[in-house]
């Protein structure tokens, strides 16, 4: 008797169901947004994991549909976030949490095949922009969805991604329109290569840093053959704006780095509106109180780190040691690998994090060690101490230490700036050429990335490189790791060079940029 | 009153080595009370006492009032033993001093044969700042490689710096060489079984193997700053001469050339930069006149036991066959410079300059120092003696 009652009203019931993503990560996943309203006590529960950013959305969601000047009924609603088992986070189902209650309450009619939506609703039913819109895109695109439904600041975004309908959307209204096929707004153009173009006039230039010809070459070298460096130097010599003009030594950003790169902006809520498209290889800078999970990634629910953040660019720890000790040591597993797994109860999440490690450092805890104008008064012990702190295993993955003199104001008046930076540019692009040809034509592939057993297969040393690192092994006490190093160095000097092979003069430039025993020498 | 038998004397300097490991500087006062050290080892020990107890400085407060506990008598161990100021092994040097140590503690493996031979070397001190520069510790090692393959024996403190330098180029040059029968030797502040600072364990036991430990504290007295001045005077009286490496104004290196011109050894001081503070104690001995010391034939000529062959020239002809290395060798003559200053001096492109740094630091004959420069190696170890 009750069954068939059940099923009867059930007959009369529309089921609201829109299609959506969840971000985890820098991933997305499909998920489906059904809501059922029926006659009983009115509610508004919202299962399926939801976190409690999307708790509060109900809240958001009843505002929205009154000021939008929709029914909101004294019914039942049950808004369903399938599959159950995935983790929600964040306001991004808003938007399809409304227009499921719409479409379940007959007030909306979803003609939209095919369609995901996502967005944040305000009060007043306006639409807001959400992050990860990229990742959404793609991910989307991959399911052979052929449409997204994205608030209008995330048009720009969503549209990076080529073969797929991006639907923009003001109002919650709009988004109605969209789905029942009545409007069809269009998106702005997205020129990605344009504004790669565009974006490639950095506002810094090596020319501007007065003389240092010699850490100009190390650090030339370094970015040829994606070297993690090292440079040690008082206050004030010149360390951090030379840092800042790596990038500008580097090759520009491909559309697809370019891609890789932002998508990890845009889930870090760090994509500029207007041009939603890194375009410029990333320069983080993070200060030494920096947690560990503000710099590898992480937090409850994982968000990418620093290391992340300069993913294709550089990441420059000033005053090295002066960071946490678990910070540093978290730092290994991306320069090892390239990339960062965050391990949690549920979910293991990967972000890239393929960064050339800048790190720098005063000689002394007072700074002046070395330096010729003013005495450093630390005791020996305290430098030890302060050496100290960095671990073997830390500067195992650092090839080049430089050591940056203060410059005086004479000399910085009579020498001039040198080569701009896109002549420094041009060779390190060829000495990557020739790079990429010899490891076998994959991308990422640099003389920096080389294991031991690579090293040994594919650098070919003449017979004075060989004579001499022989001598500099007794003579210089150097590790066979650290010979290891130093080849992988002298071959990127000579891809610099143009050479077939490493030469003795090769050989020896590399034997410079050494980075046993740190200070003091 | 009968003679003190030599078990009497013994006892005696043992007693009055326990006093001394206590007590800054009684000895001293026993030694002016009673006229010379001989008459107060030769009393008993209640008498010696009963003197000290007299002549102690009234204003003190009495730490010392206990009987000192006189130090265990280990004699005739084969890695450890004491010589008491009575013995024939007791180091003819030492009596120079007004107060010198009533007993010797010397720790080192077969000590009593390299005692005896410590008393037929010339033996030379070097000391030096425990913050060496390393145009320092360069000076420290090649002294004490040259000293030593002349049959030189080196003498130290076991400190941080010079002394370690000094002490660890000795030990090279005798595992190197078949100069086997050279005895280093270490004047320590704390017992002669003590490490300190601890990281020269691995000197201490190299110093125990191949050379001699000694003290007047005993065997296992902690350290404390006050003994070390007083061990300096040791230092100096088991020399011939004292060469100071670097030290700043208040060096305790000093004391140890102080020490020396009062026992009349010859004081060497190496020079330095004109106003470094490292330089300020050697500059301080020239300018009263200490023996400049550029190299180790400085040293030899003023040890007439060493044949006079010895007295070569420092090499300072040498220069690399290489153009290049030779102009930034000689554009590095005249101090420290950075590869950028050094190719604007020579003329040289950046690249040919690090070619030619690394070249030459690889023959050892310039050095990276902090702060990206290079300096020429002076007194440079290119395998002459081994």
């Amino acid at each position: 008797m009750r069954g068939s009652q059940a099923a009867s009203s059930r007959h009369f019931v529309v089921l609201g169901r829109i299609a959506s993503e969840a971000l985890q990560g820098l991933d997305s996943h499909a998920i489906v947004v059904e809501a059922d309203v029926t006659a009983a006590a009115p509610a508004f529960s919202i299962v399926g994991l939801p976190d409690a950013a999307v708790q509060e959305s109900r809240e958001r969601v009843r505002a929205a549909i009154v000021n939008s000047g929709y029914e909101f009924p004294s019914r039942r609603v049950t808004v369903n976030l399938a599959p159950a088992d995935l983790r929600k986070e964040g306001p991004s189902f808003d938007l399809p949490i409304a227009l499921a209650f719409l479409a379940a309450t007959g007030q909306a009619r979803a003609r939209l095949g095919q369609a995901a939506v996502v967005g944040e609703l305000g009060l007043d039913g306006r639409l807001r922009a959400v992050p990860g819109v990229l990742a959404i895109a793609q991910s989307a695109r991959r399911r052979g969805l052929s449409s997204l439904v994205v608030p209008r600041d995330n048009a720009r975004e969503a549209g990076l991604v080529t073969g797929l309908r991006v639907l923009p959307a003001d109002t919650l209204r709009e988004a109605v329109g969209v789905l029942e096929g009545r409007l069809a707004p269009v998106c702005d153009d997205v020129d990605a290569e344009a504004w790669l173009r565009h974006g490639d006039h950095p506002d810094v230039d090596l020319a501007d840093v007065i003389g240092q010809q010699r850490i100009k070459r190390a650090l030339e070298v370094a970015v040829a053959g994606a070297h993690n460096v090292l440079m040690v130097g008082p206050p004030g010599s010149g360390k951090t704006m030379l840092a800042r003009r790596l990038p500008t030594i580097m090759p520009p950003l491909s559309r697809a780095e370019a891609i890789d790169v932002t998508r990890i902006y845009s889930v870090a809520g760090l994509l500029p509106v207007e041009v939603p498209l890194i375009t410029r290889r990333p320069f983080r800078a993070p200060h030494h109180t920096i947690s560990v999970p503000g710099l590898v990634g992480g937090g409850s629910s994982p968000r990418p780190g620093e290391v992340s953040l300069a993913h294709l660019g550089v990441l420059f720890l000033d005053e090295f040691p002066e960071f946490r000790v678990s910070a540093l040591e978290g730092l290994r597993q991306p320069l090892e690998d390239g990339e960062v797994t965050i391990s949690r109860a549920l979910t293991s999440l990967t972000f890239p994090a393929r960064i050339m490690l800048v790190a720098a450092m005063n000689a002394c805890p007072c700074g002046f060690l070395g330096d010729r104008e003013r005495e450093c008064t630390c005791p020996a012990h305290r430098v030890s101490q302060y050496v100290a702190r960095l671990s073997g295993p830390l500067l195992d993955r650092i090839d080049l230490r430089v050591d940056v003199a203060r410059v005086a104001p004479r000399d910085r008046r009579t020498a001039d700036g040198g080569e701009p930076s896109a002549a420094v540019r041009a060779r390190v692009a060829r000495a990557r050429e020739r790079q990429r040809r010899r490891l076998g034509g994959c991308t990422g592939a640099a003389n920096g990335h080389l294991s031991a057993p690579q090293v040994r297969r594919l650098c070919r040393l003449d017979r004075e490189a060989v004579d001499l690192l022989d001598q500099a092994y007794e003579r210089l006490r150097l590790s066979a790791r650290a010979c290891d190093r130093m080849v992988k160095v002298a071959q990127t000097i000579a891809d610099l060079d143009g050479s077939p092979s490493i030469t003795g003069t090769h050989i020896a430039e590399s034997l410079s940029y050494r980075v046993c025993e740190v200070v003091p020498r | 009153m009968s003679a003190p038998t030599a078990a009497d004397r013994r006892r005696s300097c043992l007693w009055l080595a326990a006093l001394a490991a206590r007590n800054c500087g009684a000895v001293g006062r026993l030694v002016r009370a009673a006229g010379g050290f001989a008459e107060v080892a030769d009393m008993p020990v209640g008498e010696i006492e009963r003197l000290h107890r007299a002549c102690r400085r009234s204003r003190r407060p009495p730490a010392d009032e206990r009987a000192p506990e006189s130090f265990a008598d280990v004699c005739g161990c084969a890695d450890r033993g004491v010589v008491t100021w009575f013995d024939t092994a007791y180091p003819q040097g030492l009596r120079d001093l007004y107060d010198p140590p009533p007993a010797l503690f010397v720790s080192g493996r077969d000590w009593q044969a390299k005692l005896a031979r410590l008393a037929t070397q010339p033996a030379v001190a070097i000391v030096g700042s425990r913050g060496p520069s390393p145009y320092g510790r360069e000076m420290a090692a090649g002294l004490a490689r040259e000293l030593t393959a002349w049959g030189v024996a080196v003498v130290s403190g076991l400190a941080l710096g010079i002394d370690a330098v000094a002490h660890r180029e000795a030990l090279a040059v005798l595992r190197a060489s078949a100069r086997a029968n050279v005895v280093p030797c270490a004047v320590l502040g704390c017992g002669a079984s003590v490490v300190h600072p601890r990281q020269h364990r691995r000197l201490f036991l190299a110093m125990y193997d191949a050379g001699l430990l000694v003290s007047e504290y005993g065997w296992d007295l902690p350290a404390a700053a006050w003994r070390f001045p007083a061990r300096n005077r040791v230092i100096a009286a088991l020399s011939e001469a004292v060469i100071v490496v670097e030290g700043r104004a208040d060096s305790g290196a000093l004391h140890t050339a102080a020490f020396a011109a009062e026992t009349g050894r010859d004081v060497l001081a190496v020079p330095g930069e004109a106003g470094r503070p490292l330089a300020a104690g050697p500059h301080h001995l020239l300018r009263d006149g200490a023996h400049l010391c550029e190299s180790a034939a400085d040293v030899l000529a003023l040890l007439p036991q060493v044949p006079a062959k010895a007295g070569q020239a420092p090499e300072s002809q040498w220069a690399p066959a290489d153009p290049c290395e030779a102009r930034v060798f000689a554009g590095l003559q005249n101090g420290e410079q950075t590869v950028d200053e050094l190719a604007q001096a020579t003329g040289l492109a950046i690249l040919e300059v690090v070619a030619a740094t690394s070249r030459l630091e690889v023959a050892g004959r310039v050095a990276a120092v902090a702060g990206g420069r290079y300096r020429v190696v002076r007194a440079a170890d290119v395998g002459s003696h081994t």
